[in-house]
């Protein structure tokens, strides 16, 4: 995190007040916000992302990769110096800077070439879109520059790259406020997996649930937890009272597994 | 996608850069926005140029379609958004099918303008629509259609619910292909109505329709066809009351009708809908008596009905499943009973892979059917599959269907989808209309931008026979549209319809409003080329819905006749054209030929689209006027698509 935007967290923390950015400096539409594409060694794909500009004057646009991990939060944490195993080498951008009259539109063009002897794998960077104006930052009275950006992720599974899943459970964590039933999910293949499918269960007061595993990414290497949100028609707000009991199928990829479990 | 500050203010690592970054960018001129001081206003003119030729032994000469568009949008501090539609032909011949064509049309629209006590105002002038009540659009069966007319509309909205609705006018059809044009009709048709809400579950309404020496209204039959009116010229009167109940999961509708359509004497009828949901399960089930010729203005309603229905439906993340039984009686004769059933289910094998069938029953009136359907929809490497098998049977005919659909993935900001279906249709020897033939359909609708500057829109469908007798059928909509500069842009489109002299069997209910026996048409083929002209101040600082400074996002999507129910715009499919979506109940547009519209600058945040379902072509309806809620981030594209159903 920046200095300047750090100061001015903290501040607006000190202060009590909100944080909030004018649009005018930065107002980049971009599309699609992330990219999941598959390729083979020796392979160059093309691919497109359009940037708009929203402001109503001509903008200018710095662009360029990082590396990235995700936080506990799933907050997305950019590196700009390249990580061990980067593929960033692999990309070529289209150029540095952008320049956009006001709501035009640039159909930015990016590459990336998988040399030859790459193993398999997943290749994951992201592309960086920031203003190049400083926009303000409110907090209360106080107006702090800061520059805004948007970050594009992509991910190119490589040759037959996939996850491999251990499941690990039951226990009962807290979302949003509320009990839900839990699974560790460990990723120990090479390329990130989003879990899902279809999962019935019984509370406590015998209500009967639809359960929806969270479809957040699990990065190869990694260990998440998959919450099962229950799903009830026509109760927005289901309330569950435990013990839980959770049957079906979790599934990913083109795999899945069976679930019989107690959750209290 | 995240955002927030940078990290630090130098990358430490420097990219690589495709042909050294010498490559031209692909940039489009901007949007015509030209200053952003001010409320919200745009304007915009197409010059259309064409040439329109219809096609076979005998076809007239080759016609012409020249003319301009014109369309306004302008927000006002205190009297609401207003808008301006028109179009005017400035040369060509007769139309190919239409006896009448129109040489243009105009509406003004004004829509929400405040008042005291919180009371609001629409009006419209010009060619437009008859107004109703909210309280009878809601109608699952029988339709209330409003006509179109040339006359004005006022609709009040003010507390406890209260809304009265007035207009009147000389009724017409909409024609034209491209340029948005009106045929008066003669004659008169006015209508007078109120609704009231005298507690929080109760809705009460009432409303008045009268048509006076003007011929009766045909809504298009069939997709590409126009509005048709009779030879002879009619009167009729028509009271309406009806009481809405509705409380969380339940509801009930008590509707009565009144009138008289010319020397026909009195005619009234009544009918009852009521629903209720409980968890995944909805029933649906109501009774209805309704006396023949009964007209609502000057169009017919479905009348010389008596009967009842009943329908549940379960939906869970895995199963979606409903059951339908129509009885169906003449009032006017004996003998006529029709009972229909069709049930319909969808299981989620996985997360990937889904299965499910329809089957349909109409048994008496000496016109027994019966239809099967089976599928299987897969999400696989390169996008959505669906397999289909079809049967459908009656007394005159067999129809085999095997269709394969396809929703392509593709880059951002396109799309792609695409079906390819064998039709074999075994006419019974006794059969009226000899149909034996196998067809070959192959379908594709896609669009999207090939640069920054040049887009493109298909929809094309097009069938051959391959053994039989059946006329081909055609039908292809393909436009390129190209920014030359900020206001400025060319669009060129290729039209053609030709209908086939054969049809699918549908097995439908007998309330469904009747498509007509499709008679061989000799087709109509055309090119256009409109140049646009677009200009709109304060868009970017005053978005719709907004207010000075908020973000905005883009707003688009297609509303679409969804032929299989399966929710989902598949190649086949057809757009709705020149149907009214509205934003919030205050800035509408029209769809273009394929069934999309656009709203450009939406204030970010919550937002309601609703579509006047009057304006869809029959027998195609959107429950609860299509109302789809939709959250507009600031900086991002929302994409939108409403399926219409098939009144069943």
């Amino acid at each position: 995190m920046s200095p300047r935007a750090r100061l001015l967290i903290v501040l607006s923390a000190l202060l009590g007040l909100p944080v909030t950015a004018a649009a005018a400096g930065f107002a980049a539409m971009v599309a699609p916000p992330r990219l999941e594409l598959t390729s083979r060694a020796g392979v160059k794909l093309r691919q497109v992302i359009t940037i708009t500009n929203g402001a109503a004057t001509t903008a200018k646009f710095r662009l360029h990769t990082a590396d990235f991990t995700l936080a506990d939060d799933y907050g997305v944490i950019f590196q700009d110096s390249l990580a061990p195993g980067s593929c960033r080498p692999w990309v070529a951008l289209e150029r540095a800077e952008v320049a956009l009259p006001g709501g035009g539109t640039i159909r930015y063009r990016f590459e990336v070439q998988v040399p030859a002897d790459a193993p398999r794998g997943e290749c994951r960077f992201g592309i960086l879109i920031e203003g190049e104006e400083p926009s303000v930052a409110q907090a209360g009275a106080v107006k702090l520059p800061i520059a805004g950006r948007i970050g594009v992720i992509v991910y190119v599974k490589v040759g037959d790259a996939k996850p491999a899943i251990e499941v690990f459970g039951p226990e009962v964590m807290t979302l949003n406020g509320q009990r839900v039933p839990t699974l560790r999910v460990h990723n120990g293949g090479d390329a990130h997996v989003r879990m899902g499918g279809f999962l019935t269960g019984t509370d406590a007061k015998g209500v009967k649930y639809d359960f929806v595993p969270s479809t957040l990414p699990i990065l190869p290497g990694e260990v998440r937890p998959v919450y099962l949100s229950p799903s009830l028609p026509g109760n927005d707000h289901p309330q569950l009272t435990f013990p839980v009991t959770v049957q079906g199928k979790l599934e990913w990829d083109d795999q899945s597994t069976e679930l019989n479990e107690r959750f209290e | 996608m995240a955002t927030g500050p940078p990290e630090s203010a130098a990358p430490a690592y420097q990219d690589h850069y495709i042909a050294e970054g010498t490559l031209s960018p692909d940039v489009s001129p901007g949007e015509y926005v030209t200053s952003t001081s001010g409320l919200s206003r745009a304007v915009r003119i197409d010059g259309v140029m064409s040439y329109i030729e219809q096609q076979g032994a005998g076809a007239p000469p080759a016609t012409r379609e020249d003319g301009f568009i014109m369309d306004g949008q302008w927000d006002t501090a205190a009297y609401g958004a207003w808008s301006a539609n028109g179009g005017v032909r400035l040369d060509g011949s007769d139309h190919p099918g239409i006896a009448e064509y129109g040489t243009g049309s105009f509406s003004l629209h004004q829509r929400g303008m405040p008042f005291d006590d919180g009371w609001t105002a629409d009006n419209a002038l010009g060619d437009i629509n008859t107004p109703l009540i909210d309280l009878a659009r809601l109608q699952p069966r029988f339709i209330l259609a409003p006509g179109p007319m040339e006359g004005f509309d006022t609709q009040w909205r003010g507390p406890s619910g209260l809304e009265i609705v007035a207009g009147g006018g000389e009724p017409g059809i909409f024609n034209g292909i491209k340029i948005p044009l009106f045929d008066p009709l003669g004659g008169s048709t006015g209508t007078l109505g109120a609704q009231w809400s005298p507690a929080a579950q109760w809705a009460l309404g009432g409303e008045l329709a009268a048509a006076r020496d003007t011929p009766l209204y045909f809504q298009p039959a069939l997709q590409g066809q126009t509005a048709t009116a009779s030879s002879e010229r009619i009167s009729s009167s028509t009271g309406y009351l009806t009481a809405l109940w509705q409380d969380g999961p339940s509801r009930a509708q008590l509707n009565f009708i009144d009138g008289s359509l010319d020397s026909n004497g009195n005619s009234m009828g009544a009918w009852l809908d009521a629903s209720h949901t409980s968890g995944a399960f909805t029933q649906s089930y109501g009774a209805f008596y309704i006396d023949p010729n009964l007209a609502w203005g000057n169009q017919l309603m479905t009348s010389n009905a008596e009967g009842g229905y009943y329908r549940v439906g379960y939906q869970s993340r895995r199963w979606l499943w409903d059951f339908d039984v129509d009885q169906v009686d003449t009032v006017s004769g004996s003998g006529s009973d029709v009972t229909f059933v069709s049930a319909d289910t969808r299981y989620q094998l996985s997360r990937d892979t889904g299965i499910g069938g329809v089957a349909n029953l109409r048994y008496g009136a000496g016109d027994d059917a019966w239809g099967l359907q089976g599928y299987l929809d897969q999400v696989n490497s390169l996008g959505t599959v669906r397999a289909e098998l079809d049967y459908a049977t009656n007394a005159q005919l067999e129809d085999y269907t095997a269709t394969l659909q396809q929703t392509w993935k593709v880059l951002a900001g396109n799309r792609l989808a695409t079906s390819a279906s064998v039709d074999r249709i075994n006419s019974n020897p006794n059969a009226t209309l000899q149909q034996e033939s196998t067809v070959v359909r192959l379908n594709l609708y896609g669009g999207g931008d090939l640069t920054a500057r040049l887009s493109a829109n298909a929809v094309v469908q097009w069938a051959e026979t391959v053994q039989g007798e059946a006329q081909p059928s055609r039908s292809a909509d393909v436009s390129l549209s190209y920014q030359l500069s900020r206001s400025w842009s060319v669009l060129a489109d290729y039209y053609e319809n030709r209908v086939g002299s054969w049809t699918q069997l549908i097995v439908t209910s007998p309330l469904t409003p009747p498509i007509e026996n499709v008679i061989p048409s000799a087709g109509v083929r055309g090119a256009f080329l409109t140049v646009r002209y677009q200009e709109a101040h304060g868009g970017h600082f005053v978005p719709l819905g907004g207010v000075p400074g908020s973000g905005s996002g883009h707003l688009s999507g297609v509303v679409y006749l969804d032929a299989n129910d399966n929710g989902r715009y598949d190649a086949g499919e057809a757009g709705a054209p020149n149907v009214i979506v509205i934003l919030d109940g205050r800035y509408s547009v029209r769809t273009d030929s394929n069934g999309r519209f656009d709203f450009p600058a939406v204030a970010a945040g919550h937002h309601v689209l609703t579509v006047q379902t009057e304006t869809l072509p029959l027998p195609w309806t959107l429950n609860n006027s299509g109302r789809t809620e939709v959250n507009v981030s600031t900086r991002e594209s929302t994409e939108v698509d409403i399926g219409a159903q098939r009144i069943r």
